[in-house]
């Protein structure tokens, strides 16, 4: 089973919605501002040296019961994505540090509703949401891909013949403490795999996809193809060095889709901006493909990392680019790409269209997770 | 590793000992050891494997006990790597310049604040500067009950300072700013142009809140500043806003 | 049509007290965790991690599957709220620039999952699904759907719930009772004649438990916000929270074992709520 990729959907600080969005990546436009700027009520006091991307206007406060706006991002997509359809849709859905705007709000108000202490027990993020869930899924950065896995397996069991898969994280003031005090975040811009590159853009967005079975008539449909998975299991934030359980991923993806590496036209990487993860995905990619046959692009320097979220945001752009046959182009300063790939920037790159594109993304303890659409 | 309580004294007065075994405590945390394993001359990367996160955490804990500011580069930072060279390094930056408090700010801040705002000191929400280094200024303004201003606003309390108050605090404290960088020429004014406040507690008199304000943007003549009101820890309110050049106040 | 796993158990606390599967673990028995856990600085990690750490070194021990066709998943849960309740207290006390960046990543939910993944040296995969009551039967669901489908040759499904001064203090203001201190892996991979025990994913379709009379079934049910039950062993006297089914699921075996179940005979276990149900049905080998 191979099932169909029948609606998509997205917040982003670029757009929301997925079409705005995705224009906007075509376009090579980018969202930035200082962490300072961003409205949060419960902030731990960040420097505002660091550069986040956030979703302009979104409603931050928290109810009673502890939805913020990460609930209310997937909410948004949601609505973007339920069409009438028959039977009953599931829902596997995904998040990474939804429940810390409770946890700073408690720790400041000693008299918190009781709710809030409950939502802060039990997971505000799927409590709030009135969905029979199918699955919700913890994977750091890579929570949504392993959503999408477990809706391709209720597909591939018959469990399941309409699904959508939901993932969205919020700007967290925890989430962009750690990564500062990490050495992780960028002072400027986030330029995925070129020399002068510093680190992450923090961001926040939520993605959603609708999952169904394919028409018999492939009148442009796009598919989802093939998946790989697995661990680094070594450290707790950086990846493997050697890049060997990535690579793993990838080929046991390939594999899958019953394709052989040349067969794909492009890679939607997850391409952080760090130095460490795009040095070694950038070597996996030389590795499979050693003469950069295939054009790689990073989409976190125009909306920047949206933890849980950035997964599914990669299988998006994969689908789109797909379907229309363009690869939105990295954000660039200007330095070097990274010897041995092909980086699509400046502008969109065209491929064939309705090729199998690679998504790929990676996490926070080592998952690894690729995907193949087409 | 989180030290207990900050280190009050001042390295230059404590003995290299005691200096030497604080450090490897912090570099046994990082190792995941106990600072008994950890040698004076170990090279934390390759006999101790700290990694990483445990080099950052090494060096906040040493910026933190000892206000040593963090080093500047990544071959700063690969090139400490025993706890003798992090003593030396602690040792050699001691002396750097601290951040400016309030003391250190007095001669640099305006002697005559009345002469902020063309008001007069009746609208003039600053009373104290209590920092000020490269494009950020705090300030502090005390809400008293018998200011006329509270007396006026919920007569029968509480007592909530008027929230265009604190966004004029912050606004006024941003004008300050301006002058504190020099960016102002004599007799050149700021006027606020727009102006965006949220409030996220009260602000109950008697209370004395604090106004911290950057300017963000500068686009020929035009600035844009960001900045909130607190009371101690607590937020009160942010406050985005654009300041114009203007001559005078006619 | 369903098909068996076979499933072997480890128990990630040491037992020392009167019950043969569980335990209730104190503060004291952190340090020891700790030592136990294997996993770099555990004492950021906080209890459920050591705890599912041990499960998966004890189990490490006496694997023979290749690191890269084991995978692992864990429940869901508030288990990371002490590292983050720490984290967010450091940044409040002395500011965002002096957090200790060493407590970052276990403030993640997954970190429960990614922590006990490098125990196993499990390099298939390694994530965190549910968190409420239901969810450890979604890890055994996910758990066997990955077998069958060869994304891994074994998977070990490790079930934690636990407790810690801020998820104690959660549970006080919200009304809540304390979760209970749990630990137990279940190795899932394909059926042999020589398991202890076979599991049964029987997922959603009632139709199946159908073929089960109420003689050979063990219900376990919520009703008024308790626990109700017809297996006749003691629970963990509480509240396990993610590692109910886990729960469950072992309450079973014992009862299994202490009845001398005929051989191959099935039984099936249900757990229901009002929106909810799902089920296992597992036989003594």
């Amino acid at each position: 089973m191979r099932p169909a990729v029948a609606a998509l959907g997205a917040v982003t600080s670029l757009g929301k919605d997925w079409p705005t969005t995705w224009q906007a990546l075509l376009r090579g436009a980018r969202s930035s501002v200082l962490f300072a700027d961003f409205d949060t009520p419960r902030s731990l006091h960040v420097p505002d040296e660091v550069p986040v991307s956030a979703i302009p206007e979104l409603e931050r406060s928290l109810t009673s019961d502890g939805c913020g706006a990460a609930g209310r991002l997937v909410r948004s997509v949601l609505e973007q994505i339920t069409l009438p359809g028959l039977g009953v849709i599931r829902l596997y859905g995904a998040s990474n540090h939804s429940e810390t705007d409770i946890l700073l709000c408690l720790s400041q108000n000693e008299a918190a509703p009781s709710s809030l202490w409950r939502a802060l027990l039990i997971d505000a993020m799927p409590d709030s949401l009135s969905w029979n869930l199918g699955t919700w899924v913890y994977s750091a950065c890579t929570s949504s891909s392993h959503a999408l896995a477990a809706a391709l397996l209720d597909f591939a069991d018959g469990e399941s013949q309409d699904a959508i898969v939901v993932s969205a994280d919020a700007l967290s003031s925890i989430a962009v403490a750690g990564f500062w005090r990490a050495q992780a975040t960028t002072h400027k811009t986030c330029t995925p795999f070129q020399e002068q590159r510093d680190g992450i853009l923090i961001g926040e967005g939520a993605a959603g996809l609708r999952l169904r079975p394919p028409s018999r008539t492939s009148d442009g449909q796009i598919h989802l193809l093939g998946i790989g998975m697995s661990c680094d299991a070594g450290h707790p934030t950086d990846p493997d060095p050697t890049g060997t359980w990535l690579e793993q991923a990838i080929y046991d993806a390939i594999n899958w889709a019953g394709f052989s590496p040349q067969d794909l036209r492009g890679i939607v990487s997850h391409g952080t901006g760090t130095k460490k993860n795009d040095a070694i995905e950038a070597s996996v990619y030389h590795r499979i493909w050693p003469n950069a046959e295939v054009p790689i692009t990073s989409i976190k320097g125009a909306i920047g990392h949206t933890m849980g979220a950035a997964g599914l945001c990669n299988v998006l752009v994969a689908v789109e680019a797909s379907r229309t046959g363009l690869l939105p182009p990295t954000v660039s300063n200007g330095s070097n790409s990274i010897e041995g790939i092909d980086l699509v920037r400046d502008s969109a790159r065209q491929i064939e269209v309705g090729a199998p594109v690679l998504a790929v993304a990676s996490g926070f303890g080592g998952n690894n997770f690729a995907c193949i659409v087409g | 590793m989180l030290p207990d309580h900050q280190t009050n004294e001042l390295p230059a007065a404590v003995d290299d000992a005691v200096l030497l075994k604080r450090i490897c405590e912090f570099v046994a945390d990082a190792a995941d050891c106990s600072p008994e394993q950890v040698g004076a001359d170990d090279d934390i990367y390759q006999a101790l494997h700290v990694d990483s996160l445990g080099a950052m955490a090494i060096f906040i804990d040493i910026s933190y006990e000892f206000r040593v500011p963090e080093p500047d580069s990544d071959t700063e930072f690969a090139a400490l790597n025993t706890p003798t060279k992090l003593l030396a390094y602690v040792r050699a930056r001691s002396s750097f310049t601290p951040e400016p408090t309030l003391q250190t700010i007095a001669q640099r801040i305006p002697t005559d604040l009345s002469a902020l705002s063309p008001y007069g000191d009746a609208f003039r929400f600053i009373e104290s500067v209590l920092l000020y280094d490269s494009n950020r200024v705090v300030t502090e303004m005390t809400w008293r009950l018998e200011n006329p201003l509270i007396m006026a606003h919920f007569r029968a309390g509480p007592h909530v300072v008027p929230g265009t108050l604190l966004s004029e605090q912050v606004a006024q404290s941003a004008l300050l700013l301006a002058r504190l960088e020099g960016i102002l020429a004599p007799g050149e004014h700021l006027m606020l142009t727009q102006l965006r406040s949220e409030f996220r507690a009260p602000a109950e008199a008697p209370v004395a809140t604090q106004a911290e304000v950057r300017f963000r943007a500068t686009v020929r003549g035009h600035f844009g500043f960001g900045g909130f009101c607190r009371i101690g820890e607590t937020e009160v309110a942010r406050v985005k806003g654009i300041a114009s050049r203007a001559l005078g106040y006619e | 049509m369903p098909i068996p796993l076979r499933v072997s158990v480890t128990n990630g606390l040491p037992r020392r007290d009167s019950s043969d599967t569980f335990r209730v673990v104190d503060p004291l028995d952190d340090p020891v965790m700790e030592d136990n856990a294997s996993i770099r600085h555990a004492r950021y990690y906080g209890r459920a991690a050591c705890l599912a750490s041990s499960v998966a070194r004890q189990w490490s021990q006496r694997k023979s599957t290749r690191p890269g066709r084991l995978g692992l998943i864990c429940n869901g849960g508030p288990w990371s709220l002490q590292a983050s309740w720490d984290f967010v207290a450091r940044a409040r006390e002395v500011g965002a620039r002096y957090v200790n960046p060493l407590q970052f990543p276990p403030t993640l939910i997954s970190a429960t999952g990614t922590a006990a993944a490098t125990a196993a040296d499990a390099h298939a995969f390694a994530y965190v699904v549910g968190w409420d009551r239901f969810a450890f039967f979604d890890v055994l669901h996910r758990a066997g759907q990955a077998v069958r489908h060869h994304l891994a040759d074994e998977v070990l499904s490790i079930a934690i719930s636990t407790s810690n001064p801020a998820i104690s203090l959660a549970a006080k203001r919200a009304g809540l009772p304390e979760p209970v201190n749990v630990a137990l892996g279940f190795a899932l991979s394909e059926a042999s004649e020589n398991a202890d025990f076979w599991l049964l994913d029987i997922g959603y379709d009632e139709s199946v438990l159908a073929k089960y009379p109420l003689a050979q079934r063990y219900d376990a049910y919520y009703a008024n916000g308790s626990l109700s039950f017809t297996i006749p062993v003691p629970l963990v006297g509480g509240e396990a929270y993610g590692a109910t089914a886990a729960v469950l699921i072992m309450s079973a075996m014992t009862c299994h074992k202490a009845l001398q179940t005929p051989k191959n005979r099935d039984f099936a276990l249900t757990f229901r709520e009002e929106k909810h149900f799902a089920f296992a049905v597992f036989r003594l080998g």
